[in-house]
């Protein structure tokens, strides 16, 4: 069976789903593993007396430990639930940076920022009347490494970056970024979301202290991400939200909590997306996505390359470090255009800022028109959207 | 020339928008007219494309003036999308040069629907158009 046919999403009818920078498809294991919990396993975690419900705080922390395991960490107790990046990115600024930052500490992003590693560090600056600091690009939306190095020497105290740029896919140096930014003893976090489908990450070799991502970019449910923190500031956590399943003794006096990371994990968990998201690490890792892999590097060339073939189209971002993400603007045109027109083809692209305004003011444009490939996407997918934009192009210049 | 004139410029009735888009028969020859539509907006000038006059909610960078002229209202909105500039011209086409009552009572979903325009996506194709009527609605009762 092809890897394509796994996804039921392709089975409806024509459509070309060039936006899985957006949300992946979900492959029919991960939507049968949903099904099954509703249907045969639905307890809940940790509380239960009875076998089922012990069979599943078993599972549920094995896909914990899988997890872990997955981004290069070898301890389960690292892995906090979240609902996604956003909320992961969020946890961090809260239950770390409310303690740990204070007045005239400096934060320190990259301009290339999606708003959900940019908006939080930029807030929590404001309410601790702290600094914020945003690291220029160059135009092919790489790093000013120059400029970063002259903001590390101001001794930030946090230092966010982004593993790959959602707008443009560029990869960056997060190791070395870290390495640098951890020598002027800042804390780091690295923002994985467009990552953790194409990279392969090592939390323990890159060294940052929080590692964030979410499931429905790796072929996994909406509604559930992770957020990593590391051995070394784990006691600099303290808890955000109060309830149950955080605590492990209240009384009218005080409560005391449950340890790391369970104190973060307030209410009954996402249960359902965590066994999908099980099922999608094991998609992840199977053999055919493993091959389907080894082809994405020539189709993103060979889309590239029938993209400079029409004149008046500019490639954004470094085309030879990317994770697959084709940014583009056509001279004279607009981007909302072209999408409205690409639709009308069943084109399924993502048009606009792609919540990264600071960096789409930096590049002086307004917007973009984003193609994003997965693991489905084929020859065919790139031929039918070069047809459909050279149509589209040429109603705009009539 | 001042803005006002500029607003006052804008001259196609709702007669011509439906004549226009209703003897189109494919999605091809729709956009087609409504980008021409587009093109008969006034021209808005480079130097009024201004951060304090930009409507936010839509996916393409879109500037309005409004102006009151003997209980009459009218407007100049520019935008660097050909599509959006057509959607303009429709909007313009109701509410230019009408009483502020005339305005908010206008039912800009319930037009677009009869035009047939966008057949089933009307609503997510029309979420910019409906963030510029708000500007306006919120610049009348202001």
């Amino acid at each position: 069976m092809s890897l394509r046919s796994q996804f039921p999403f392709f089975q409806q009818g024509p459509i070309v789903y060039l936006d899985s920078a957006a949300t992946t498809q979900k492959p029919q294991s991960v939507i049968d593993s949903i099904t099954r919990y509703y249907q045969h396993e639905n307890t809940t975690v940790h509380r239960s007396a009875f076998s089922q419900a012990s069979a599943l705080t078993d599972k549920y922390e094995s896909i914990r430990a899988n997890v872990a395991s997955f981004i290069g960490s070898t301890h389960a107790q690292n892995i906090i639930w979240t609902k996604g990046t956003t909320d992961s990115i969020n946890l961090a600024a809260m239950a770390w940076g409310n303690q740990n930052i204070s007045s005239d500490d400096l934060i320190v992003v990259l301009g290339s920022e999606h708003h959900a590693n940019f908006v939080p560090w930029q807030q929590l600056a404001k309410l601790k009347n702290a600094h914020f600091k945003v690291v220029n690009v160059l135009p092919n939306g790489d790093i000013d490494l120059s400029h970063f190095e002259s903001l590390m020497l101001l001794q930030p105290k946090l230092v966010a970056i982004q593993h790959c740029s959602n707008a443009l896919g560029n990869i960056y140096p997060v190791k070395q970024l870290v390495e640098r930014a951890k020598k002027s003893g800042a804390t780091t976090l690295v923002d994985g979301a467009q990552a953790i489908a194409h990279v392969q990450v090592n939390v323990e070799d890159i060294g940052c202290d929080f590692y964030a991502f979410s499931g429905h970019k790796m072929y996994g449910p909406t509604g559930i991400g992770v957020l990593y923190v590391n051995n070394r500031i784990k006691h600099q956590l303290t808890p955000v939200q109060f309830g149950g399943e955080m605590i492990s003794h209240v009384s009218i006096e005080k409560t005391e909590f449950r340890p790391f990371p369970h104190f973060l994990e307030t209410g009954t968990p996402n249960i359902a997306g965590i066994i999908g998201l099980g099922a999608a690490l094991e998609f992840i890792q199977s053999k055919m996505f493993f091959e389907a892999s080894k082809s994405s590097a020539s189709l993103y060339q060979y889309l590239i390359n029938q993209l400079h073939d029409i004149g008046t189209v500019r490639v954004l971002g470094n085309t030879n470090k990317n994770i697959g993400v084709v940014s583009f603007v056509v001279e004279d045109e607009s981007a909302s255009d072209i999408g409205a027109l690409l639709n009308e083809q069943h084109i399924a692209v993502r048009c606009g800022h792609h919540c990264a305004m600071p960096l789409m003011t930096a590049l002086g444009i307004s917007g973009t028109v984003r193609v994003s490939l997965g693991c489905y996407n084929n020859k065919g997918d790139i031929d039918l959207f070069i047809t459909a934009l050279n149509k589209s192009l040429s109603l705009l210049t009539l | 020339m001042t803005f006002l004139h500029l607003a006052k410029q804008f001259s196609i009735s709702p007669q011509k928008i439906e004549q226009t888009l209703n003897s189109t028969t494919s999605w091809e020859t729709r956009y087609r007219a409504l980008m021409l539509l587009g093109k008969a907006l006034p021209a808005f000038p480079e130097h009024a494309k201004r951060d304090e006059n930009r409507v936010l909610g839509c996916e393409s960078n879109v500037w309005l003036y409004a102006y009151l002229e003997d209980d009459k209202y009218y407007f100049a909105i520019g935008s660097d999308a050909k599509i959006v500039k057509g959607l303009i011209a429709i909007l313009l086409s109701k509410i230019n040069g009408q009483s502020q009552k005339d305005i908010i009572e206008f039912d800009l979903q319930q037009y677009l629907t009869d035009l047939k325009i966008f057949g089933q996506l009307s609503s997510s194709r029309t979420n910019g158009l409906n963030a510029i009527r708000n500007r306006v609605v919120d610049y009348l009762s202001n």
